[in-house]
């Protein structure tokens, strides 16, 4: 013990705290924005704004002043503020500073617009994972089903009444209390693409999945009552023990007895009360129950390709797409189909990355009658698009469809990935969109005012600042006053219209997206459009 | 206990002893942190690390000025390059389209912007950057830089913590992609530095971490990527996108 105290008494000798500072200070900031709002902190286009800003003074015209990226007119430089303008073609954003090629952020600047968050819809903390479809409820007017892959909405779940992969919601974006969905289990660790309403009232769900509620045997199409119970049946089964186990000759299954063996995009009910289910697969299936046991159902397989038609029991119909002399569905496309619309004449529009289906021609696009799912005639689109097409929009009203994807030109007219079509399949090049920047359009539909809502990756539209998100007229170009919102970012799978309670149009957009003008969103967000 | 003790402290003025024998002890030097060179040659002396960084930068046409021009490079790691174009394969293949298999395929376009946004017109060590506190960014956010191609880009140095003092620890040197302008302190896609202040003749290189393993995960057709691995140009999904819309060459 004393040799220890020796050797730590030895180590302290005073000439050996020769401390070395390791690291010198870091450089300080030369410009610094300081806490609080400008003033005043939200206005319209021309107001002139007070940030307080330090160390700008003597720097006069090296600096430039920006707003949501966009370059202001500087009024006055104060020692600890400074004024600007407000441009015409400014967005919701963040003050910046550029000086000597250094970026110095400030606080935001919210610029007044047309289109706004509606603040009645109070879905603030949104689903939990992305909401892939949204139709009208079909029980009470003025409520919506939402369905998709999420685990949660408005954090409302609860043990007792979970939520999953689908949910009711009423006209302020909230679960309606009295008429819960019953989800349960939901599609455990599946997705619902396609939620359609049926003439009974009732819905189909298809996706992507095997199980619904804890009930398996189902494939990715199934038939949901108006509060998302599985449509069940009993059914007798073999029992290959039936002294030991009674209970095996009976068992409770999905009462739609069909679907297949991948994934369905897009399914919807013909007026005959038949279903028409379009995905990538290459089968039909249903169980045959009569030669099937309670642990081992008999699968029917029949080989089908990408589109088919169902009877309401969920039998297929041979009449359609499905080849009598070869027992065999026709071959479909030669690639992927990405999405599927209903349009007017009882026609199905199908889109994807193909160039032939069912052995012809077909660009990426094609027309099906919706009777027996022979390509239409009455639908032309020439050459087609000369890339993949994302997504596919119809508006009813106006009877126009808008194709999205990575293609370039459609029909030998040049088009930057968006193309709105007529009816009959030609281009409509009243239409026209823009430029876009760092990024391309996922997503374009129409309202029925005749203006179209774009969205995607881009950040400017036309030369102008629009990051992610813009509101067109129906000739492509931005509507001045409708296009100050801030960043969007994410994406939007579907869109449905509602007046809003003070009588402006507007519209709720879904999706898999966390941010509106520079707002948090969660996946849905319900805009008024001021007219 | 006493005699444990005892036993103990005999021992370790044994060890002290012997280990302070001055013949075993051999004098390293201090490392030279300069590199005889342009940054470019330093690039060139290690194939291990940056054979494919090397291949981009010739694509992208920056040799030069990595060369002569005054710049400070934060170099991504072959690996970076390596996943990336995984993942725009991946994607490729879902969309049923022909993968990548030469980087001479992406357009240099596409390289240049990419890569400039690793390499600044200054010349800076890790010294000479403000602290940066990514769980308390508004008091040290780092300092924004506009990056050789012109698009902005946070460089900060965190400060780690030591013996429980806040920002007493070691030092190192972060580069962020802001994704988005809109949200200039919430849409950072971050790297951090694994070597830094490596000094050349026209500036200093920085070299970024880089995973070996390629956390992706897909399900139901949704790639998943874990952001916390660095990947060539930030965002493989905006590098994907830039590759296709310039086209890829067959």
């Amino acid at each position: 013990m004393p040799v220890v105290t020796l050797l730590v008494l030895a180590g302290c000798k005073k000439d050996d705290e020769n401390r070395v500072q390791l690291y010198p200070d870091g450089p300080k900031a030369s410009i610094r924005f300081l806490d609080g709002l400008p003033s005043p902190s939200q206005g319209r286009a021309g107001t002139i704004v007070t940030f307080k800003v330090m160390g700008l003074k003597g720097k006069e015209s090296k600096f430039k002043f920006l707003i949501g990226q966009l370059q202001t007119e500087v009024m006055t430089v104060g020692d600890s503020s400074i004024s600007v303008r407000i441009p015409a073609d400014a967005i919701t954003g963040g003050a910046a500073v550029e000086y000597d090629n250094q970026y110095f952020f400030g606080p935001e600047f919210r610029v007044r617009g047309n289109l706004l968050i509606d603040p009645s819809f109070v879905a603030f903390n949104g689903a939990k994972g992305p909401i892939l479809d949204i139709v009208d409820a079909t029980s009470v007017a003025g409520s919506y089903v939402i369905a998709g892959s999420f685990t949660n909405y408005n954090s409302l779940a609860s043990p007792a009444t979970p939520v999953y992969d689908i949910a009711k919601i009423d006209k302020t974006g909230t679960l309606t209390a009295a008429n819960k969905m019953l989800t349960r289990t939901g599609t455990e660790g599946g997705v619902i693409y396609s939620i359609t309403p049926l003439a009974s009232g009732n819905y189909l769900a298809s996706g992507f999945f095997s199980k619904y509620n804890e009930r398996g045997g189902i494939y990715s199409v199934t038939r949901l009552f108006q509060r998302a119970q599985l449509d069940t049946m009993t059914v007798d089964l073999v029992n290959p023990d039936p002294i030991n186990n009674p209970n095996d000759s009976k068992d409770t299954v999905a009462s739609f007895n069909g679907g297949v063996n991948g994934a369905i995009q897009y399914a919807y009910e013909t007026d005959e009360e038949q279903i028409i289910a379009v995905g990538n697969f290459t089968e039909y299936r249903s169980n045959y129950y009569t030669r099937s046991t309670k642990a081992n159902k008999v699968a029917n397989r029949v080989l089908m390709n990408q589109v088919l038609k169902m009877n309401a029991d969920g039998s297929l119909d041979s009449s359609f797409n499905y080849n009598l002399a070869l027992h065999k569905g026709n071959p479909g496309g030669n690639g992927p189909v990405v999405a599927a619309i209903r349009i007017s004449g009882g026609r199905l529009l199908v889109v994807g990355a193909f160039t032939t289906f069912n052995g012809q021609m077909a660009s990426r696009i094609v027309c099906l009658d919706e009777w027996d799912g022979a390509i239409s005639t009455d639908f032309n689109t020439g050459s087609g698009a000369d890339n993949a097409i994302g997504t596919v929009t119809y508006n009813e009203e106006t009877d126009r469809i808008l194709l999205t994807g990575e293609f370039h030109s459609f029909n030998g007219v040049p088009a930057n990935g968006v193309v709105m079509l007529k009816p009959d399949g030609s281009v409509d090049q009243s239409f026209q969109l823009r430029s876009t920047t760092n990024g391309k359009v996922t997503y374009a539909a129409q309202l029925n005012s005749g203006d179209v809502i774009i969205a995607g990756t881009f950040q400017k539209y036309d030369d102008k600042v629009r990051p992610g998100f813009a509101y067109l007229g129906s000739d492509g170009a931005a509507i001045q006053g409708y296009n100050n919102t801030g960043t969007f970012n994410g994406r939007i799978y579907k869109m449905i219209e509602r007046t809003t309670d003070l009588g402006y149009p507007g519209v709720i957009l879904v999706g898999d997206f966390n941010k509106f003008d520079n707002t948090d969103v969660n996946n849905i967000v319900y805009l008024e459009i001021r007219k | 206990m006493n005699a444990i003790n005892k036993i103990l402290s005999f021992a370790l003025l044994l060890l002290v002893m012997s280990s302070c024998n001055k013949s075993n002890y051999q004098d390293g030097g201090t490392l030279d942190p300069v590199f005889k060179g342009t940054t470019f040659d330093y690039l060139e002396s290690r194939p291990d690390v940056f054979d494919s960084l090397t291949k981009v930068i010739r694509l992208a046409g920056l040799e030069q000025a990595l060369k002569s021009e005054e710049v400070t490079f934060f170099a991504p790691p072959t690996e970076t390059i390596q996943k990336t174009i995984r993942i725009v394969n991946l994607l490729l293949k879902s969309y049923g389209k022909d993968t990548v298999y030469n980087l001479r395929q992406i357009k240099p376009a596409v390289w240049k912007k990419m890569l400039s946004r690793y390499i600044f017109k200054h010349k800076k060590s890790l010294t000479d950057y403000p602290q940066v506190d990514f769980l308390n960014v508004p008091v040290f956010p780092g300092q924004p830089y506009v990056s050789y191609g012109g698009d902005v880009m946070n460089i900060g140095v965190k400060y780690a913590d030591a013996g429980g003092v806040q920002y007493a620890g070691e030092r190192s040197l972060y580069l962020s992609f802001i994704a988005s302008l809109s949200s200039p302190t919430t849409s950072w896609i971050s790297s951090p530095v694994a070597t830094s202040n490596v000094t050349t003749s026209n500036g200093y290189v920085h070299v970024l971490r880089f995973a070996t393993s390629l956390n992706i995960t897909n399900t139901g057709g949704l790639i998943v990527l874990d952001f916390t691995d660095h990947y060539f140009g930030f965002d493989p999904f905006l590098f994907y996108n830039d590759a296709l819309d310039n086209g890829i060459d067959r």
